[in-house]
């Protein structure tokens, strides 16, 4: 076992809804706002729990992390003509199920990058079409795929409340470690990265 | 293949989506279902566009404000084409063409729809040429009146005298930044000009007297067919040296006979420039350089180009305030 030379060789343990584990880097992971809000600072003692979304939409998705991860920072939607062939490789290997559960779990990683090509490849499919031809490409969901949603919508913000508790709460340890002495400050930041590590490593 | 289940994706996704749709597209999705209807209408309102309507010759619905115009044309004309898209001084314009018997019922109901859409509640663009509808002229301002609570950019067209009609517009609108009087009004014309626009544009300005001119508070003030005379035109600038009238005047144009009036009506301390004296000024929408011409200053040491200037078909003396010097 190596211990991490930088934070991009961390490797973080995911867990999907089937309850399988795999393992995503470290700088995958931080393109998602989600998790950098959830477990970038106070770490994660075990595997990350992204029990909504199965291991199949999970792994596309942190595929196209680990893709984009030497891309330069997003810097707002990108016109589709300008995806690359890997880019559009990856959008076209998907059937629609499969896209829209990557959009619904992108959506909710807030992964901007991923998030806005998908938005424009619907909009793509909306464009120049009048309102004929647009009812021939969306569906109306019926009264109870609708009160589904709006169950996994409260899920959600009940979700991100909770993140915002935790996120207060690291708020309050941040401010106790502030006041400590340096030497065992380093030592508490060490401790952490360390067993963020041993948790992660998966080996 | 499968259809999309549009309202079942993510709400922020959805609005996403939205944000990249035009115009079109954006009405063609909210008549799917009343639920999408809804939907869009709460993403829509933020959307970044001006709306202009006008009644003319071709009655549009547009929606501006973007490099592009989305235009709605209403026409009672089946041979015309259904969509149109074309440039027009480097502008890209495309229309969509609405067929209806009575246009100005489906500009109404294309509007409120549109309206409804985007949740416009103020700052329309508006053009009416008084002669196409000559009388529902005033039912169409009362219309337009109850549509926003003020009105952007006003012009007012038509060849045929409509003194009541004109004044009736100006009267019922609220126009807040741009006037542009097209239409011919008699000599005899009377109206109290809107206070605080950032442009007024008078095409047949004889109606427009001394004491008219000197309540007129606008940043650029252009009068063509001007009847003014040589020592109106000196009260004018005597007045704004002394910081007696439009104090926040930019740019003033008015139509002169000769050239040589020019010398006449500066009976007011001022510099002339040689012709190899070059300045450049700014205006809102363009930088123009200036070879000669004088120079006036008021009493808070501001100071304002004069120079005579041609139009195909007279001479223009005009006023620029300066801002900034840039040689």
């Amino acid at each position: 076992m190596t211990s991490p030379a930088s934070s991009s060789e961390v490797k973080y343990l995911i867990e999907s809804s089937e309850g399988n584990t795999f393992d995503v880097s470290g700088a995958a992971l931080r393109q998602s706002n989600t998790f950098n809000a959830m477990f970038l600072n106070i770490g994660a003692d075990g595997p990350i729990p992204f029990t909504d979304y199965n291991e199949a939409t999970l792994k596309k998705v942190f595929e196209y992390c680990e893709h984009s991860v030497n891309e330069e920072n997003y810097s707002g939607p990108k016109h589709q003509d300008d995806l690359s062939k890997w880019d559009l490789n990856f959008f076209n290997e998907m059937d629609q199920k499969m896209f829209i559960d990557v959009i619904n779990a992108s959506n909710f990683l807030d992964i901007e990058r991923l998030t806005s090509y998908c938005c424009e490849r619907i909009a793509r499919m909306l464009r120049g079409k009048n309102t004929q031809e647009m009812i021939k490409v969306i569906t109306l969901p019926t009264a109870e795929e609708l009160e589904a949603k709006q169950k996994v919508e409260e899920k959600k913000a009940a979700a991100a409340k909770k993140v915002a508790e935790k996120a207060a709460e690291t708020a309050e340890k941040t401010e106790t470690l502030e006041e400590l002495p340096v030497q065992q400050l380093v030592q508490t930041t060490r401790n952490k990265l360390t067993r963020k590590y041993l948790s992660f490593s998966n080996e | 293949m499968r259809k999309l289940k549009f309202l079942l994706l993510p709400i922020l996704v959805i609005q996403e989506i939205v944000s990249m749709m035009n115009p079109f597209e954006i009405l063609n999705l909210s008549m799917a279902s009343s639920r999408i209807k809804n939907v869009v209408q709460l993403y829509s309102k933020h959307a970044r566009y001006f709306y202009r309507i006008e009644f003319s010759e071709r009655p549009s619905i547009d929606f501006t404000g973007t490099e592009d115009i989305w235009r709605y044309e209403i026409t009672a004309d089946r041979n015309r084409t259904e969509v149109e898209d074309y440039y027009q001084n480097s502008m890209r314009i495309m229309t969509i063409c609405v067929f209806g018997k009575d246009i100005l019922e489906e500009v109404k109901s294309w509007f409120k729809y549109i309206k409804e859409i985007f949740n416009i509640d103020g700052g329309l663009m508006v053009i009416i040429n008084l002669d196409t509808f000559p009388g529902q002229n005033k039912a169409i301002t009362d219309w337009v009146n109850s549509q926003t609570t003020w009105t952007r950019h006003c012009d007012i067209d038509g060849e045929k005298v409509r003194d009541d009609d004109v004044k009736y517009v100006l009267n019922t609108l609220n126009i807040r930044i741009t006037l542009n009087i097209f239409a011919n009004v008699s000599d005899n014309f009377r109206f109290e000009v809107p206070q605080f626009l950032s442009q007024l544009y008078i095409e047949n300005g004889g109606w427009i007297k001394l004491n008219q001119l000197l309540e007129i508070d606008a940043s650029e003030i252009f009068i063509r067919n001007t009847k003014l005379t040589r020592d109106e035109l000196t009260v004018f600038f005597k007045n704004w040296m002394c910081m007696k009238s439009q104090i926040g005047l930019e740019c003033f144009t008015a139509g002169i006979e000769k050239r040589d009036d020019v010398d006449t009506i500066l009976d007011v301390p001022h510099e002339n420039f040689g012709t190899e004296t070059i300045r450049t000024f700014e205006l809102k929408t363009q930088e123009i350089k200036l070879r000669g011409g004088s120079e006036i200053r008021r009493c808070d040491g501001t100071t304002a180009a004069i120079f005579v200037t041609t139009e195909p078909d007279r001479l223009v003396l005009a006023m620029i305030v300066v801002k900034k010097k840039m040689f």
